[in-house]
């Protein structure tokens, strides 16, 4: 492996990074913030090693190959995490595993936070929240190539490693421009949002921090009881629509500018993922009407924010679904376990992986059948290949194996089983708000540092779907590499 | 299709069945002459539909083909399971408690309904664990001597010396299979009666204990179960017979014959032991630290309801639901997991987890080289690709059926979350005794009506091995052809 081009890519997104940090630093600034010199620090420290990096780094073989990809992915959202947490814990707002905890909760859009009063944090520091699940929910590396330097051919590998689901698809052939083209639609996204919000009735500050966290599938809010602080259905309508569009794939999305509606019916992924929340919300919507004594509109109003929410991976609440009836629960928990589409910023398995693992039991059945059968799956009347559906289902073994062996190993620590459960099934799929002591209105403070490291684990995870982060454990990768 | 061989069969298959249930019939003439009818009638009703169905002669010409078999296979399990459940509902049992009795048994689920066993009968006891034997037999014929005419790669897992033979030559050695396998269930429960004598139970307590082991069941003829006799001897007795019971039967036969070292040399029966050990050292070291029991409290409480769950028996030796979280959620994962394949045992089954484990790390180092071709073996022998691709899509659909369980369960019997996964992943592997309101297995006396369907229908779906029965709701099973 070339380690000098991974140190280079490395050095400048850290130096990248310390740009990112100037905007709380200024916004510290102007506000007199008391985390002024948090900020500062951080940003000093950021660059240091970016030029430590750059030093030691070299550029002039710029040949990526997979395994680079990799490494620069992997390399890259942990180095990120860990600057990113400085802030936090400089300023004295919370502990080392903490601020590392909140910081990968933040870059991987997930929102879980261990923040116990948020409303008492200075507001740069909140805004710096919000702004790590939006640079984290384009993807960091997505962002570098967009912006940053032409790396040549090797792009790709980071660009795979890094973007989810099961296949690549890119809207246009080169991955500089796809990752441009991507970033427009996030940034028309992120701006339509906003000035909705605006419009709404939120304060400038309030609609740009809730715009970061919804675009990016994230959750974070600047109010203790999140949504639930403004209590407007029009509010919660803007996010509970631009949270399901967020869900959507941005490939799709940028078809639908070059050619028109129709690409959306033309999405089986898509369908399926439109219809999943109409079901749920329907199912949920009907459960908490008979249970919860909840009038039509706002059984309506709640169950299609929060199916909307946990579908999207957003984790907003704007009801405490903890105290809805077990069945509800059960629907938040297995959208979890789904979540959006594929090539958006959603976590979880993927609606595309669960179409596709669907139809592969059908086939199976079919297959039982008649014996001799060869079946062919296909999508969106494309044939899916071998390799990407033998794929698929040791995604869905691998993605339950270690969701089960993370719950373990945070039950070691004396949660509850529920607890446990869901804790894991909200982080690996950086959804955020769990059940019980992690649930809809409290944080994951209580949780030990032992838990809060298993539980970043199971979020970095989730976020570089599995096999980028776990590659890394095979001795393989680190045999050097023959050239045939 | 050829309808008349299908009825045949199942016609057999009760005529069979209708022997068994004559041991209870002959158990009233001796204890309790007033009680003849609950098993006369029933006894009665399966001759005439056994006649009617088999009609004299045999229409056997060739072999069955996959749709037969399948047909067979699940009507004839929902045949037992009806006429399997007249006695209970004889006695005074309501339908759905009588069948829920009845499915319970067949399926060696375990899980009860009937509330005070004291006040039961002694022959409805003894039916109760016959069910339970006669289910786990069933399931070994069939899933032995059936399958290979499902899709012969799946028996390849179970015995490697069908590897590439043709089905003439095949079908000898399935005869044969089929005497060794019984011989050894009912030698194997012979045994363990004998055991159980020894130790101290009457005959009936050690006739029932013993079918109830052997079959992976879990039923027991007592309230408080094994928690009755209170003695370490028959508790370690027991817990020595599960776990045997929870083993390949055909490897067993190949290391009587082929010497010991190959029961050590297989992969799943060695990850069975892995597993097992693993899971009972957690679970031992979380109730010593919680200061449950004393150390060697801890590991034999540890290793008796590791090895009571992962082999699908479901006994209980202690109040297993008031342990720590850990140790709940340990045994939780151990419900899906299950004993290995060529047993009685429900699960995933460790032949498959095996399978699943290799193929992850081999999908790892593909994605390093991508244009890797990788072998996935299994004791020595390469595991066909069609094979894989059905394991991964078991296990999509085994996940999926839970879920869809659990979440009705919850709606339907207004359970909490755990409770209802609990329940769901007991019935799906046929553990029986679950977690909170089902802690023991007379917990589930105390459900609704439509929680016990639901439980009913996933012990059904899990016995079948989901598939079995959603191959028949498929439309092109019953097109022509």
């Amino acid at each position: 492996m070339n380690l000098f081009i991974v140190l280079y890519l490395l050095g400048k997104l850290s130096l990248a990074c310390a740009g990112a940090i100037l905007v709380p630093l200024v916004m510290a600034f102007y506000m007199g913030d008391t985390c002024l010199e948090a900020f500062a620090i951080s940003a000093v420290l950021a660059m240091s090693i970016g030029y430590i990096f750059l030093h030691y780094g070299n550029s002039n073989d710029v040949h990526i190959t997979f395994r680079e990809g990799v490494a620069v992915v992997s390399g890259a959202w942990v180095l990120v995490s860990f600057l990113g947490a400085m802030p936090y814990y400089l300023s004295g707002t919370l502990d080392f595993i903490s601020a590392i905890f909140e910081s990968i909760s933040g870059f991987t859009t997930t929102g879980a936070t261990a923040i116990t009063n948020i409303e008492a944090v200075a507001k740069s520091m909140l805004f710096w929240r919000s702004l790590t699940h939006w640079m984290g929910g384009i993807g960091i590396v997505v962002l570098f190539i967009a912006f940053l330097p032409n790396i040549g051919t090797g792009a790709v590998h980071m660009f795979n490693a890094e973007v989810t689901g099961p296949t690549d698809d890119r809207v246009v052939p080169r991955i500089r421009e796809t990752s441009v083209a991507l970033c427009k639609i996030y940034i028309f996204f992120t701006v339509v949002q906003a000035a909705l919000l605006f419009w709404a009735g939120m304060s400038f500050y309030d609609c740009i921090n809730h715009a970061f966290s919804t675009i990016a599938t994230g959750g974070f809010s600047t109010y203790d009881n999140s949504l639930m602080h403004f209590n407007s259905p029009l509010i919660e309508g803007i996010i509970g629509v631009f949270m399901i569009l967020a869900g959507g794939n941005f490939a799709l999305y940028f078809s639908v500018v070059q050619k028109g509606p129709r690409e959306f019916w033309h999405d089986t992924e898509f369908k399926v993922y439109i219809c999943l929340v109409v079901i749920a919300t329907a199912l949920v919507g009907l459960n908490i009407f008979y249970k919860m004594g909840f009038s039509g509109t706002e059984s309506l109003r709640h169950s299609f924010f929060q199916v909307a929410s946990i579908i999207s991976t957003t984790g907003f609440v704007s009801n405490d679904f903890d105290v809805w009836p077990a069945f509800s629960k059960y629907i938040l928990v297995l959208l979890m376990f789904i979540g959006a589409c594929a090539g958006s910023t959603a976590g979880g398995i993927k609606v595309s992986r669960i179409v596709i693992l669907y139809k592969l039991t059908l086939a199976e059945i079919r297959h039982t059948i008649h014996p001799c059968m060869v079946t062919n799956i296909s999508m969106n009347g494309k044939h899916v290949p071998d390799t990407v559906i033998s794929g698929i289902g040791r995604f869905f073994f691998l993605y339950m194996m270690l969701f089960a062996g993370l719950t373990l190993l945070l039950a070691s620590t004396g949660l509850s089983v529920t607890d446990s459960i869901g804790a894991i099934a909200a982080t690996i799929s950086s959804v955020g708000p769990a059940l019980g002591v992690a649930g809809a209105t409290s944080t994951y403070a209580s949780i030990t540092p032992f838990g809060k490291t298993v539980i970043c684990i199971a979020m970095l995870l989730g976020r570089l779907e599995l096999f980028t982060l776990l590659v890394l454990i095979r001795p393989e990768f680190w045999r050097s590499t023959r050239n045939w | 299709m050829n309808k008349r061989l299908v009825m045949y069969l199942w016609g057999e298959i009760i005529f069979i069945f209708t022997g068994y249930m004559l041991f209870p019939l002959l158990m009233t003439l001796f204890t309790n002459e007033n009680r003849i009818a609950e098993f006369g009638i029933p006894v009665l009703i399966s001759v005439v539909i056994g006649a009617v169905l088999t009609r004299g002669k045999n229409p056997y010409k060739g072999r069955l083909s996959i749709r037969e078999g399948m047909l067979v296979i699940s009507g004839a399990f929902i045949f037992v399971c009806i006429i399997g459940m007249l006695p209970f509902w004889l006695t005074g049992f309501t339908f759905i408690d009588a069948l829920f009795e009845s499915v319970s048994g067949f399926t060696t689920t375990g899980a009860s309904v009937l509330g005070d066993l004291s006040l039961l009968p002694k022959e409805l006891l003894l039916w109760r664990s016959l069910t339970q034997w006669l289910g786990g037999l069933g399931i070994i014929m069939v899933f032995i001597t059936m399958v290979p005419q499902i899709g012969r790669e799946a028996l390849q897992l179970f015995t490697g010396e069908l590897h590439g033979e043709s089905a003439e030559r095949l079908l000898p050695r399935i005869t044969e299979t089929i005497k060794l396998l019984f011989y050894f269930y009912s030698g194997f429960t012979f045994f363990i009666t004998i055991l159980l004598l020894l130790a101290g139970m009457n005959f009936f307590e050690a006739i029932n204990h013993a079918m109830s082991i052997v079959s992976t069941g879990g039923f027991s003829i007592y309230n408080d179960g094994l928690g009755h006799f209170n003695s370490t001897t028959i508790n370690l007795i027991v817990l020595v017979c599960m776990f045997v019971a929870g083993g390949n039967h055909v490897l067993y036969f190949k290391a009587y014959r082929e010497g010991i070292s190959h029961l050590f040399k297989d992969t799943e029966f060695r990850l069975y032991v892995a597993l097992t050990v693993i899971f009972a050292i957690f679970i031992a070291i979380n109730l010593f630290n919680n200061n449950f029991y004393s150390a060697g409290g801890s590991i034999f409480n540890a290793f008796f309801q590791t090895i009571s769950i992962v082999s699908t028996a479901g006994f209980a030796m202690a109040n297993y639901d008031a342990w720590p979280d850990f140790s709940k959620y340990c045994l939780f994962l151990l419900m899906f997991i299950g004993g290995c394949s060529g047993s009685t045992v429900g699960g995933i089954k460790m032949s498959r987890l095996v399978v699943l484990l290799k193929v992850t790390g081999a999908e790892l180092k593909r994605t390093i080289h991508p244009r890797m071709v990788s072998n996935i073996t299994m004791t020595e022998r390469a595991i066909p690709p069609r094979l894989i691709d059905g394991i991964t899509r078991f296990f999509f659909l085994y996940i999926a059926v839970f879920f869809f369980s659990a979440s009705l369960l919850s709606l339907v019997g207004d359970l909490s979350m755990f409770s209802a996964a609990g329940i769901a992943a007991a019935c799906l592997a046929s553990v029986g005794a679950a977690f909170e309101t089902v802690a023991t297995i007379a917990g589930y006396g105390e459900l609704t009506a439509g929680a016990k369907i639901v439980a009913m229908l996933t012990m059904f779906l899990g016995r079948l091995e989901i598939f079995t029965l959603l191959v028949l709701l498929h439309p092109d099973f019953w097109k022509t052809e």
